[in-house]
């Protein structure tokens, strides 16, 4: 032990703000890299469950709507009302994130 | 001879193999940085002529070699991925730098703070200290290329070859001390089998060496794994990793 007292240890002979500035900046940024670390690797994966998420509603959805149509084809005025409404429903975009194979 | 190597290239491979590395990494830079540490600020002497702002060393020598080790290893990967089209590679790469960056800034920093009370000024734009200014550039420039393109495979390309060029500042750092006549002091622990340098002050900074060489890999190992999924986002096993990580 090289020091005796802890105010001897903190002063560091004269040069305790430049010691504690060099370990405090290095203390800081490595906490700092692992955060941003922690925290990509968190929005990466939230934004594939997201995801995940939205497809399996759409899915369902789509589901559901066949299933409507095949109970209601009795009339077919029925049908081409039902037609319209997934068309109206069903933006292009989620059309086709619904045809893609899922996992 | 290289075959077993080469399961390796595949993502899910590579992801799993890092992911036993990481508290390997982790446990082993924590105890030796604790260890380094403790002795770094509390037992080693005092240094004759600097007294107690020697005690910067233990952190500003390792993360200034370790600024250069890892910068080659960026440049390593990225070569690979511009020759042989690895996508991993590129991974690889945009991982490393981030974590290159962060030592280089601690050995500004830490040299910064050292050089005051030594030369009596906080920087100098001698060789030394500028080369390793612009390698900063350089890291950030990389992390800037890799972010700048939706597109990953072209973003690894235009961040790779600025990678690469940037290869030619990392002898001009290693040898400005011996080629300009720099305020910056010559090595004194690289020197091969003799370093100049007393031993009891000697074992601590090579158990911070190894504790900052270990971080690195933890650091590395952890962005590499990120990269991966992010970059594997619409594979199967990717998605059914992350959602069923996610119901536990």
């Amino acid at each position: 032990m090289q020091f005796s007292s802890l105010a001897e240890f903190i002063a560091m002979d004269g040069h305790g703000f430049n010691v504690w500035l060099s370990y405090g900046a290095t203390a800081v940024l490595f906490i700092i890299l692992t955060w941003l670390t922690k925290s990509k690797d968190k929005n990466v994966k939230l934004h594939i469950i997201k995801r995940q998420k939205r497809e399996l509603k759409l899915k369902q959805a789509a589901e559901k709507q066949q299933v409507d149509l095949t109970t209601n084809s009795a009339s077919s005025a029925q049908v081409a009302t039902t037609h319209q409404e997934i068309e109206n429903n069903q933006s292009p975009t989620a059309v086709k994130e619904n045809n893609e194979p899922s996992s | 001879m290289w075959k077993w190597l080469h399961p390796y290239a595949k993502p899910e491979v590579a992801y799993h193999f890092t992911g036993k590395l990481i508290p390997w990494f982790a446990a082993f830079s924590f105890i030796t940085l604790s260890i380094g540490i403790v002795w770094a600020l509390l037992f080693v002497p005092a240094d004759y002529q600097q007294g107690n702002s020697f005690r910067i060393f233990y952190l500003h020598v390792p993360a200034a070699i370790l600024s250069l080790s890892v910068y080659v290893a960026m440049a390593s990967a990225a070569l690979a991925g511009l020759v042989w089209q690895l996508k991993l590679s590129d991974a690889a790469a945009a991982a490393i730098a981030p974590v290159g960056a962060t030592f280089t800034a601690i050995a500004l920093i830490t040299g910064s703070a050292w050089g005051k009370p030594t030369w009596g000024t906080w920087w100098i734009w001698d060789a030394r200290m500028t080369s390793e200014l612009i390698l900063l550039f350089l890291y950030l420039g990389v992390i800037a290329l890799h972010n700048a393109f939706e597109d990953k495979a072209l973003a690894g390309k235009a961040a790779g070859i600025l990678s690469l060029v940037g290869v030619i500042n990392i002898p001009i750092i290693k040898y400005s001390v011996e080629w300009w006549n720099t305020l910056h002091q010559g090595s004194t622990v690289s020197k091969l089998g003799a370093p100049s340098m007393a031993s009891e002050m000697y074992w601590p900074f090579l158990i911070c060496f190894i504790g900052f060489i270990a971080i690195a890999g933890w650091l590395i190992c952890q962005r590499f794994r990120t990269e991966i999924i992010a970059r594997n986002s619409m594979r199967a096993w990717a998605i059914q990793l992350v959602t069923s990580s996610e119901s536990k």
